[in-house]
């Protein structure tokens, strides 16, 4: 999983992409980093490059997280998807996991981030969800 | 103040909203046993009135807005407003109480109960996110139209005064309930938040 040419942030916060792409950027220099302010935005952009990963908010306008995915499948039904949303309900968690979707819980802190692409790397490798 | 203000900051205010309402939805779904549905977070600074304008509640529609007043390094004004009628379901479920009588002082009081758990859950956002300290006063609760409880906030003055806005709807899986949260913000108040936002920004390295 460490060789990696496309990752998709999808999420309707700025602050929150550009913080991703900063944390990813630190660890894989050459990745493309595909950017999309919503989940409909994703979409086009997928059609034209797929990702390989794609991380997803849940909360944002237009289709959400849980309906982004299924349609990124629909285009590439290979790609490891992590929803990386501040819901922590575990109405929220579950249907992760039934839908078979990693998941990160919001804020990414302080002491979370030295170890961000570390975690995020061990879920798509078949870690728990956390 | 409005063109000086950047759209980084006025972003991550609305992403602090909703980690803030993310957190206390977290503990409303233990409470009430239901999913929370939250809505996009909305942000601008502009006059109070168009601020009330923005929120789309019905004017004629009798409601009841739980305020709370916020001191300590951000200080404002958070108001949850509910549908009086439709909150009595909410407030019935959680009293384990089928009865849907007239809205009492024991309903007020669990919907001044949902409020805290929701403003305390922004609060602790708040505070960790930006490393300050926020206090809540007491919360009351106000029941009228919306045109009858901005009447009462408001005076032809402070109506046209520019201030920050942000809200946030939510609703409440399996139950016609639904509310909006509010959170109204002096400019002088105002400036003291950015600075903290602005100094987040910075030390992570997005300013």
């Amino acid at each position: 999983m460490e060789t990696l040419d496309a990752i998709m942030l999808a999420d309707d916060s700025t602050t929150s992409r550009m913080m991703l792409k900063r944390l990813l950027g630190q660890r894989f220099q050459d990745l493309e980093v595909m950017e999309a302010s919503s989940g409909d935005e994703a979409l086009v952009m997928a059609r034209q490059r797929l990702p390989d990963i794609a991380l997803l908010d849940f909360n944002m306008p237009g289709l959400d997280g849980f309906e982004t995915a299924l349609e990124l499948r629909k285009l590439n039904p290979s790609i490891k998807i992590v929803l990386v949303t501040a819901d922590k309900q575990s109405a929220t968690r579950e249907r992760a996991e039934t839908e078979n979707i990693n998941y990160i819980a919001k804020p990414i802190t302080d002491t979370d981030r030295n170890t961000f692409c570390d975690r995020l790397f061990a879920l798509l490798d078949g870690g728990t969800t956390g | 103040m409005t063109g000086s203000v950047h759209a980084l900051q006025l972003d991550y205010l609305k992403e602090l909203f909703n980690l803030g309402l993310g957190h206390a939805a977290e503990d409303l779904e233990q409470m009430l046993s239901r999913n929370i549905v939250m809505t996009i977070p909305d942000a601008d600074i502009v006059p109070n009135k168009i601020a009330m304008k923005r929120m789309s509640v019905d004017p004629a529609t009798q409601l009841v807005a739980v305020r709370q007043t916020l001191r300590g390094d951000i200080t404002g004004e958070a108001v949850l407003f509910f549908e009086e009628q439709k909150s009595l379901g909410l407030v019935r479920h959680l009293l384990l109480d089928g009865e849907m009588g007239p809205f009492s002082e024991l309903d007020e009081d669990a919907l001044i109960d949902v409020t805290n758990v929701i403003i305390s859950g922004i609060n602790y956002t708040f505070s960790q996110m930006l490393n300050c300290h926020v206090e809540n006063d007491i919360p009351e609760a106000q029941h009228g139209t919306f045109d009858d409880l901005f009447s009462r906030w408001f005076n032809v003055k402070t109506s046209e005064q520019m201030g920050l806005y942000l809200s946030i709807g939510f609703s409440i899986q399996g139950q016609d309930v639904d509310g909006r949260i509010a959170f109204f913000q002096t400019l002088s108040s105002l400036e003291r938040f950015l600075g903290r936002i602005t100094l987040r920004l910075e030390e992570d390295g997005l300013l």
